[in-house]
């Protein structure tokens, strides 16, 4: 290991103007991420508060152990699209309950009844993956009408999938609880019905399969809600409740106590002492360029962002558009992947030769991603920059020690891919502001555009209307900008999150300690390597 | 001469550690006996050799004359040293020391005896020319001479029993129409606390100075006096201020009292220590009250201004020394104060406190002398006087001894234990203690219904609940080594984190978000504080709160913080927790032990219908009676507990259905 020596000036104009723009960026997420706090209109939370019951967040916090932290996923799912809102109606995050790291949900009841629109389904169903793979216990807190009916054909289908993986959970020995504070009808009755341990509380709790004015209709029985799905009905009558609580507080006191004497074998966690980074996380903002098309040295990130700012690189002098190299987060040993330029055959091969190794060691991979794609030319085609990339490509895919992967700047085309993109699974996948995800850049998309566009009608021998195309050439571009944009991203779920860069480490802390709640065993074998 | 290389002393506290020292110094063993109680008492640990008389209770150990007598014959002792209290003033237990064989360190048997009973001193000086209370305190006991006595005393009259002491028994009466009521219930008392029912009446003043004198008498007929000692700052009947000089005395005064002092002792040929109390009235006329034939616990006061050590003298005249000529011109030096530290809640009418001393750190500072009995992880119980140390500063004057003794009280750390401490501080400042024109009334006049109020300012409630946020903190965060796990970061902030403490009765909800550096934004009731942990020790904790650099001590005990505050001493916050534990909650109609005690008597039997009002239970703590009353009407459901049984502090005691159930 040996001290990452700095070369930022932040006295430098380049550095203070870079700054401005990335402070701008920041402030413009802290202000995203304000809105996505949204709990429904004030008489609603008003009406919520004067019956005595918490509102989403306030339960989470109540959950959560004192001065745990709390890492909240994917919440700016569905912004820019016409659902209920950023974030949908479900909170969900990581964090620790009696001592132990968990998932915790909760459906914000205030808005539209807590009933899920796509973009929340998309949100559960992302949550209930990291849940599997990281074995993490799950809490529910229940409070939702069910299916948004308007979006029930793009929810039905899927929608059963959270009710499998409670299950499948189940069988390997991840438990889920729910808490039901509210309804939780039809569909949603199947949430606290396949959980593993199910709380009702008093009074507010109504599950059942049809509500009052179904059942009339179906069978012209007449019964109010509470006689047909109430907590108490169901904690002395039907079973579907394990346990009654006489509050909310006593909800959530139960499932503490119910984490508490769980017997989840949690796995022996080996950490080194740790040691904060030597330079200061403020600096981030000045050295990771806010336009992607500035390059910067990925290093000067690693070095605030890892322990005692130490890195130990591997093949330094090779390939050098990729900067490999072992360092420890928290007190965490972590296999390093950075992008410092374009993809070229023999980064692409060091890359390849890095992610074995870290398989072979079952060391962690974490990626950084600002990667424009792999070279392109005659001679990098002759020279096979396709196999290599694919070898890459072979060993992440193949890779099965856990991965984190941050886009820390542009992420275009087989770059995401080799890089660990969201299709390789990465455990954890976050976005700094400045990000741009995309096949290609968008002047470059636009320009390929006009390529073609001009190519067709000189085969056709029209003549290129240049006003037209110039129209349309910036339509395409502002259009791939919009779409490759962060905050699209991440509305898109193509992220579990936009961050705050200089918070990365604070991120990295958490999500260390979540993928070392498993056993981190690498591959025993690869695909085919083309040589 | 005899020789004394070896002394038992037969008591505990204070006291027994402060004649160990004398004795060290004076190169005599030490002996100490210790009840069961005492076991790991300070005043064991420091004696070269002690013995276990058992008991619990004062009457099984330390009034046991028997075991007493006993462990000084088993260990060798030469003499006994009887202290304060106890059986210091049992002529019985003197002439049993003497009749061992032992040398009882102290008057004679016969000085004792005579000077224990009230009407027989006050007989005995009138004989002698000394001016005494006017007063009745004849064989006939009926209320009509008691009236015509009164009558001619003159209102307001003092009644009090004849074989008592320590205000039991006293009553004062201002009008002659409550003189049968008071002279019935007055008797009742004294039957009950001295086994006689004797009374006198006494001239009440109303504006009166309690002053004594230090005396001394050898073997060899001299007698000296070592001056006075002002003891009006009194409450319920027993001194907590003491100092010399006295404000009030003027040399002439000072010189025509210490004549009246030697003439009291040579007329009852008084040997070894002693003190003459005098009522001082507002008219400067004095009034010989008694004769405390032992070492006061107020003698340091004497010692700090005269430089003599009296517990010598009492050993070297006891061995029959001659009293030094020279004490004839001893004077008084500088200014002496002496404060009892009290285990005790004086905003409770001094309701007596125990519990475990988390921690007491005396203060070095000049002039400072502390007598103590306890030390860090000593425990204060129910069983013995709660008075538990004494603090004298001395200085050059009486401005100046105030002034350190304000200091070294504020500085003065003690945890876990309710004690006077505060309230020795009001005192020390208010104007009528300062310019010396207070009286025995003092306490009545300006303390009347005493609250703390540093205790309810809530700029230092703050502080106090900021202290416990930060030390809790500090505990959860160093329950493990990962930062990563506690840390209450957040990615998308909603609400502040939040820790809750019942301070003094207050819920005070801390609400707090840690941001680095060990630093923090507080918000407690809309005021809002930049709050940054500088150091946090074993029990110390240091923090700049809105700029505002301060030292607390902290110490731990179960779910309650006792917080030291740098200037208004201390405090308790306990740990509301988050969650209320459905089991152990309290059950409806339980009634509860106030305070650790004794089961004294059960005053209802189960399924007995009671009244609102009705005595359930007596419970006895530290000298002290309390009885639990109902407080609603119900009926008798369940008793956990029997007489003469002990009970911790908030012990259900028993439990009352109410009739709506």
């Amino acid at each position: 290991m040996s001290l990452i020596k700095t070369k930022i000036n932040p006295q430098s104009e380049s550095y203070q103007r870079n700054y401005l723009l990335m402070k701008e960026k920041v402030i413009e997420l802290e202000q995203t991420m304000q809105k996505s706090l949204f709990q429904g209109e004030e008489k609603y939370l008003e009406r919520n508060k004067k019956t005595g019951k918490l509102l989403a967040r306030e339960r989470i916090e109540l959950l959560l152990d004192q001065d745990s932290p709390f890492l909240e996923l994917l919440p700016l799912a569905g912004i820019g699209g016409d659902g209920f809102g950023i974030g949908g109606t479900l909170v969900g995050g990581i964090g620790f309950v009696s001592n132990r790291l968990c998932i915790l949900t909760a459906n914000v009841g205030t808005i539209k009844g807590g009933s899920i629109d796509y973009p929340t389904l998309q949100k559960n169903l992302r949550i209930s993956e990291i849940a599997l793979e990281n074995g993490l216990p799950v809490i529910n807190l229940v409070e939702s009408a069910g299916a948004n009916l308007p979006d029930q054909a793009k929810i039905f289908n899927y929608g059963g999938t959270i009710f499998r993986e409670i299950t499948r959970r189940s069988q390997k020995g991840i438990p889920t609880i729910s808490i039901v504070f509210g309804n939780s009808t039809a569909g949603g009755a199947y949430v606290p019905g396949m959980s593993d341990y199910t709380i009702m509380v008093k009074d507010q709790a109504k599950v059942f399969l049809a509500g009052p004015p179904l059942v009339k209709m179906a069978t012209n029985e007449v019964v109010d809600d509470e006689a047909l799905g109430g907590a108490d009905m169901h904690s002395r009558i039907s079973g579907v409740s394990d346990y009654l609580a006489v509050d909310e507080k006593d909800g959530i006191r139960i499932a503490r106590e119910i984490m508490s004497f769980l017997n989840i074998s949690e796995k022996e966690k080996v950490r080194q002492k740790t040691v904060e980074p030597l330079y200061n996380f403020e600096e981030i903002l000045g050295l990771v360029s806010a336009d992607v098309r500035i390059p910067f040295d990925a290093r000067e990130l690693i070095a605030r962002v890892v322990d005692g700012s130490q890195f130990s690189e591997f093949k330094p002098n090779y390939g050098n558009t990729l900067v490999t190299g072992y360092a420890v987060i928290n007190g965490y040993q972590i296999g390093i992947i950075a992008n410092n330029g374009v993809l070229f055959s023999e980064a692409a091969n060091k890359g390849t030769q890095f992610i074995q190794l870290c398989n072979q060691n079952n060391i962690p991979l974490l990626f950084l991603q600002n990667i424009t794609g792999f070279m392109v030319g005659k001679k990098y085609e002759e020279e096979g920059i396709i196999k290599h990339g694919a070898k890459m490509i072979n060993a992440v895919s193949n890779s099965t020690v856990p991965a984190i992967t941050i886009i820390i700047g542009a992420s275009y085309g087989a770059g995401n891919y080799a890089m660990c993109g969201r299709a390789f699974k990465p455990r954890f996948l976050f976005s700094y502001p400045n990000s741009k995800i995309a096949v290609m850049g968008p002047e470059q998309l636009s320009g390929v555009m006009e390529i073609i566009q001009r190519d067709a009608a000189q085969k056709a021998g029209a003549v290129y209307d240049e006003e037209k195309g110039a129209f349309i050439k910036q339509k395409i571009t502002s259009e791939a900008d919009k779409q490759s944009n962060a905050y699209y991203a991440s509305g898109q779920l193509w992220d579990d999150g936009v961050i705050d860069p200089r918070e990365t480490r604070n991120y990295l802390k958490l999500c260390l300690e979540v993928i070392h709640n498993t056993e981190i065993k690498g591959a025993d074998g690869y695909g085919v390597f083309r040589m | 001469m005899k020789a004394i290389k070896k002394i038992l002393i037969a008591n505990r506290g204070e006291i027994a550690i402060r004649v160990m020292r004398t004795c060290r110094e004076m190169g005599i063993a030490t002996v100490a006996v210790y009840s069961d109680a005492d076991k790991d008492a300070l005043f064991v640990k420091q004696a070269d050799e002690a013995i276990s008389i058992g008991g619990l209770q004062a009457s099984d150990s330390y009034l046991n004359q028997e075991k007493i007598i006993n462990a000084a014959k088993i260990t060798g002792a030469d003499a006994i040293h009887p202290g304060y209290g106890f059986l210091s003033e049992n002529a019985g237990f003197v002439k049993k020391c003497t009749e061992a064989g032992f040398i009882f360190i102290g008057p004679s048997a016969e000085v004792v005896e005579v000077m224990g009973s009230k009407s027989r001193s006050k007989e005995i000086m009138q004989k002698a020319g000394i001016p005494t209370v006017p007063g009745y305190n004849g064989k006939d006991q009926s209320i009509d001479i008691f009236i015509t006595e009164s009558e001619k005393i003159g209102f307001p009259i003092l009644i009090k029993a004849a074989a008592g002491g320590g205000g039991k028994g006293m009553r004062i009466v201002y009008d002659k129409k409550e003189i049968a009521a008071s002279i019935e219930a007055a008797k009742r008392e004294a039957q009950s606390s001295f086994g006689e029912d004797t009374l006198l009446i006494e001239k009440y003043f109303e504006s009166a100075k309690h002053i004594e004198f230090q005396l001394f008498g050898d073997h060899h007929g001299n007698y000296t006096h070592f001056f006075e000692r002002e003891c009006s700052i009194q409450r319920r009947f027993q001194k907590i201020i003491e100092e010399s000089p006295s404000p009030s005395l003027t040399p002439e005064l000072r010189e025509k009292m210490g004549k009246t002092a030697i003439a009291v002792a040579s007329s009852i040929k008084y040997t070894n220590a002693g003190t003459v109390e005098f009522i001082l009235d507002a008219e400067n006329n004095f009034y010989f009250l008694e004769v405390n034939t032992r070492l006061q616990v107020e003698h340091p006061v004497t010692e700090e201004t005269t430089g003599i050590d009296l517990v010598r003298i009492q050993i070297e005249v006891a061995k029959g020394m001659p009293l030094k000529a020279n004490f004839q011109n001893t004077h008084q030096q500088g200014h002496a104060i002496e404060c009892r530290i009290y285990a005790e809640d004086p905003a409770t009418n001094f309701f007596p406190a125990t519990g475990n001393i988390l921690i007491w750190n005396e203060p070095h500072l000049n002039g400072i002398r502390y007598d103590s009995g306890v030390a860090s992880g000593s425990k204060v119980d129910i069983y013995y006087d709660p008075m538990i140390a004494k603090i004298i500063a001395k200085g050059n004057n009486r401005e100046e001894a105030i002034q350190k003794m304000q200091n070294a009280l504020e500085k003065f750390v003690i945890l876990g234990l309710t004690t006077n401490k505060n309230f020795l501080l009001e005192i020390l400042q208010h104007p009528s203690f300062g310019d010396g024109t207070f009286d025995t009334h003092f306490i009545n006049k300006h303390f009347k219904n005493y609250t703390d109020t540093k205790k309810t300012d809530s700029s230092i409630i703050n502080e106090v609940a900021i202290v416990a946020m930060l030390s809790e903190w500090n505990e959860r965060s160093g329950q493990t080594d990962n930062s990563g796990r506690v840390n209450g970061w957040r990615n998308n902030f909603y609400q502040n984190n939040w820790s809750t403490f019942d301070i003094g009765g207050n819920e005070i909800k801390v609400e707090y978000r840690y941001k680095n550096n060990n630093s923090f934004d507080i918000t407690i009731n809309d005021k809002n504080f930049k709050v940054e942990s500088v150091s946090i020790g074993n029990n110390s904790l240091e923090c700049i709160i809105n700029n505002h650099r301060k030292s607390f001590v902290v110490a731990k005990s179960k779910e309650e913080l006792f917080i030291h505050h740098p200037t208004a001493g201390s405090f308790k916050a306990s740990i509301i927790p988050r969650f209320s534990d459905v089991l152990s909650s309290e059950k409806p109609g339980g009634y509860k032990a106030p305070m650790p005690g004794e089961i004294v008597k059960l005053l209802v039997k189960l399924g007995e219908e009671v009244v609102s009002g009705k005595g359930l239970v007596v419970i006895s703590s530290m000298k002290m009676e309390t009885t639990i009353e109902a407080h609603s009407d119900g009926i008798v459901e369940e008793i956990f507990i029997t007489e003469k049984s002990f009970v911790e502090a908030n012990t259900i005691l028993l439990k009352i259905s109410s009739q709506e159930n």
